[in-house]
């Protein structure tokens, strides 16, 4: 029974989820030439963009514990103003990095569903207004980037949160 | 859901989880204590009654309607015209758990146990109609139902509905208020922040302090100068440096104010979320019911220390654990009844939880007295499921041994039950335990019983750690798990081999490097004093560190998710200046210790006997024998030499005959056993001497085992010496 009560819940916690997702996509809208606001930050000599919605803080990095045993890409942990979150290494992770080492000076960071994360950035580039007709599938078979936007000055790879954490390597699962 | 509804949900869902968790103690408590029934069903009643009043109240039908039949089902108990029936207990149980699951889907405005809920509440109302047939003469209860218009009210006469020592009153106590978790957790976080707070304000201080440091040095300067600008300019510079004084004076004042409050925030928000450990009364008796009823076994629960307040967190993270434990209690504990009468014990097993605090810590013992712990069998597992060789195992005492059983998938159940068997459980037990940063032990005594007890701060949410440095980086242990610590001189530490050995007590420690166990290369040179930990639970381990930083009291925060596949981690501890540290887990620290030195032992270094004997022809006899056995043979020509080599070079185990020139074997013995480095050295005396008066002579002066050279032989020598070494290795 105890089981059941449990099941019960989870059902439940499915139920609020499904509806404030529904919710959320409601309010956002459709529209083909929406600006869509997105915090741009340069790393590993690339430049990429996460939607605006996902950010909670952005802050020079001030202090980073390393975390004994973790491979490259999780390059510590840090609190910022009450954030606690590992700081991700986007490019190596991605299998980006082909240029060089860089300094890390600034962490943003991004929340997904609750589940906070830091990601460290050379530069944060500002929030820039993307409109949605600049947006462009990207086919590099890179599951977290599935979309770029092009403008004359730049380009911005835009990763997919979302999926970013639903990465294996970043879950759970004991060693 | 109506508006009424909605105003009040979240107190009317906990209200009704009380209500339920009081009426299913109830239940539990007659079932195996029929005397206190008079007293139980009244508590039982005043809980139902009150259920179905308030559901009533708020339109939620099918639960009044549960807790209508639920009491009239339970009339003849009341009356005394019947008897309290497993049936009648199961089916309660049951009815509880569905108004618990049905309050959460209410919240959510979904139908989620609705239909579990209509189909006991069905099997009362014919329960209870079953029961009026018998009782005709009884008027029945129908009236009784309330509606929504009339709430319901207890009668006058019944008392007022009492509160459960530490927990959240009843909603509309005009003294109390409920409040729900989320927000308390809310709290605990904002004072979180104002101890962040308060460190940057001492950041500001202490800049404050060296902007005046470098004033007062520039006034000095000033003063001897008499140059009229510059003597103007230095006026101006006094009365800034006045006013940076005042603003550090009131900085300190902040600071320590800040201190205060959040101290007191601390202690408040703490206090307020400590529940009685006798909130697990009901759900262990029913554990051990379940278990019982699906073995066909018999077991009774007592519970000691109920009165003891544990942090909210606590209590939950550790019910899951002492469930398993309980329920493992019946399944691989507790004998058949048969088997029990058998052997003269009482039908029902004895399974008793004990909860007492020690200091900081809270320390549950969950014992039994059944069949205890099979070593034979563990290990027997262990090496069929090719977790360790042969030789592997035989070097485990019985301690080592029993930790096997917290290893994942391991079980010795040979059939899979629903309780049972898939070696899930005590895994489970143990990495929470560990989240919790405490400390799991196994004791048994065979045929007796067996005993878990668990160790952990009595909170988690602050905890005293002891901070430590390695390779310029700051970790931190929960205090309460180190058992001691020690500051020996380079000297004092004893290489052997590979090994490095600390003796505290004359009992011989394995110096394993911090660094090491987290996987990295220590660089660097080791201090001149090395601080050694010694961790509650190690056998023989101890953890070299290179410095010592104090110990603080800092709130913990759970690792990140991604963190948590890396087991020697266990918390984040965030120092007020900044910086996040890791806690480590002790338990995952000893076992990984542990698995060092085994492997050590076992595969990194083969065993060295060193044999000393005047005769070259023995000595070449016991080379052979024990080169054979698979051991490492250093050979003395008398007991001088023996002595040096036993001195200055790794031996794990001395074979000395006893007359040999310069220095005997009965003398060389008295010499090793007063030096600390040999002192615990495993000697095998090889005499040519084969009476029993020299034997126990021997033995007596501190020889291991006495071995006749009469009697040799070569089988019986390599088994003494294999015996020897896994007692020195345990």
């Amino acid at each position: 029974m105890a089981e059941d009560v449990a099941t019960g819940l989870a059902e439940v916690t499915r139920l609020l989820n499904e509806r404030a997702s529904l919710l959320a996509r409601r309010e956002r809208g459709t529209d083909a030439s929406t600006l869509l606001p997105h915090v741009a930050f340069a790393a590993a000599g690339e430049q990429f963009a996460v939607p605006l919605q996902h950010v909670v803080y952005a802050s020079r990095l001030r202090h980073l514990t390393p975390i004994p045993g973790a491979p490259p890409y999780l390059l510590g942990i840090c609190a910022l103003a009450g954030h606690l979150v590992s700081v991700l290494d986007v490019a190596a992770f991605l299998d980006l990095r082909h240029r060089g080492i860089h300094d890390v000076a600034c962490c943003l960071v991004v929340s997904v569903d609750g589940r906070e994360l830091g990601l460290c950035a050379e530069r944060l580039l500002g929030i820039e207004d993307i409109p949605s007709t600049a947006i462009l599938s990207w086919m590099s078979g890179i599951a977290a980037i599935p979309q770029v936007a092009t403008t004359e000055q730049q380009r911005l790879l835009i990763l997919d949160l979302p999926q970013l954490l639903l990465d294996p390597r970043l879950q759970e699962e004991r060693q | 859901m109506d508006d009424l509804l909605r105003e009040v949900i979240d107190i009317f869902v906990a209200e009704v989880r009380e209500q339920a968790d009081r009426i299913s103690q109830a239940l539990l408590t007659m079932e195996q204590k029929p005397d206190t029934i008079p007293t139980e069903i009244e508590e039982l009643y005043r809980q139902a009654h009150s259920m179905k009043g308030s559901s009533a109240s708020l339109g939620v039908d099918e639960l009044s309607q549960l807790a209508h039949h639920f009491e009239s089902a339970l009339l003849p108990v009341r009356r005394s015209r019947g008897q309290l029936t497993a049936e009648m207990v199961d089916l309660g149980l049951r009815a509880m758990d569905a108004a618990k699951l049905r309050v959460v889907g209410l919240q959510a405005d979904s139908d989620v146990g609705l239909s579990e809920l209509r189909q006991l509440t069905e099997r009362l109302e014919k329960l209870s109609q079953s029961y009026s047939e018998h009782l005709s003469t009884e008027p029945t209860e129908k009236a009784a139902l309330p509606q929504r218009s009339e709430p319901a009210r207890p009668p006058t006469e019944e008392v007022a509905e009492p509160v459960f020592p530490g927990q959240s009153a009843a909603a509309d106590s005009p003294d109390t208020v409920r409040v729900a978790i989320d927000k308390l957790a809310a709290l605990v976080q904002h004072t979180d922040d104002l101890r962040r707070l308060r460190g940057q304000l001492e950041r500001h201080q202490s800049e404050v302090t060296t902007m005046l440091r470098g004033l007062e040095k520039l006034l000095r300067a000033a003063g001897k100068t008499s140059d009229a600008i510059i003597k103007r300019g230095s006026e101006e510079l006094q009365h800034v440096t006045r006013g940076l004084r005042a603003l550090r004076r009131d900085l300190l004042d902040d600071i320590e104010g800040l201190q205060s409050t959040t101290g007191e925030l601390d202690d408040g928000l703490r206090a307020m979320q400590l529940l009685p450990a006798a909130l697990l009364s009901q759900p262990l008796h029913r554990a051990i019911r379940e278990a019982c009823r699906s073995t066909g076994k018999e077991a009774l629960l007592t519970l000691r220390g109920e009165d003891v307040f544990l942090d909210r967190t606590l209590l939950e993270a550790i019910k899951t654990p002492l469930l398993h434990l309980v329920r493992n209690a019946v399944d691989h504990g507790i004998e058949d009844i048969a088997v029990r009468e058998a052997i003269g014990k009482p039908a029902a097993g004895k399974i008793a939880v004990t909860i007492e605090q020690r200091g900081s810590q809270v320390e549950i013992t969950i014992g039994d007295d059944g069949r205890g712990l099979d070593v034979t069998r563990i290990r027997e597992v262990a090496m069929s499921r090719g977790l360790l060789s042969a030789h592997e195992a035989a070097l485990l005492d019985e301690h080592e041994s029993y930790q096997l059983l917290l290893r994942p998938g391991f079980s010795t159940k040979e059939e899979i039950t629903t309780l049972s068997g898939r070696g899930v459980g005590l895994d489970v037990v143990n990495t929470t335990v560990r989240k919790l940063h405490g400390v799991l032990q196994l004791s048994s005594s065979p045929g007796s019983g067996a005993a878990f007890t668990i160790s952990v701060p009595l909170t988690v949410a602050a905890s005293r750690l002891l901070m430590l440095e390695e390779q310029d980086h700051t970790f931190a242990l929960p205090l309460p798990a180190v058992a001691r610590i020690a500051l020996p001189r380079r000297e004092e530490l004893v290489v052997l081999g590979s090994q490095t050995v600390y003796y505290i007590d004359g009992q011989p420690h394995t110096v394993i490097g911090l660094s090491k166990l987290l996987g990295q290369t220590h660089t660097g040179d080791a201090p001149s004093r090395q601080p050694l930990l010694l961790l509650r639970g190690a056998s023989g381990v101890a953890i070299a560190c290179d410095r010592l930083r104090g110990e603080s009291d800092l709130v913990l925060r759970p690792l990140p998710i991604e963190l948590r596949r890396y087991p020697l981690l266990s918390a984040v501890a965030i120092v007020p200046s900044g910086p996040a540290l890791f806690v480590l887990s002790p338990q995952a620290l000893l076992s990984m210790a542990g698995s060092l030195r085994l492997a050590n032992d076992s595969r990194g270094r083969r065993r060295t006997v060193l044999v000393a004997d005047d005769s070259i022809t023995t000595r070449s006899l016991l080379r052979s024998v024990l080169e054979g056995g698979g051991y490492r043979v250093r050979t003395a020509a008398d007991g001088d030499e023996a002595l040096r080599i036993a001195r200055s070079e790794p031996i794990d185990l001395l074979v000395s005959d006893v007359r040999m020139p310069r220095l005997d074997g009965l003398a060389l013995l008295h010499k090793l056993r007063s030096d600390a480095r040999t002192s615990m050295l495993p000697v095998v005396l090889f005499s040519g001497a084969n009476n029993e008066e020299d034997r126990q002579h021997g033995l007596a002066a501190g020889a291991s085992a006495y071995l006749a050279k009469d009697d040799f032989e070569r089988g019986q020598l390599v088994d003494v010496v294999t015996q020897l070494l896994k007692e020195a290795a345990s």
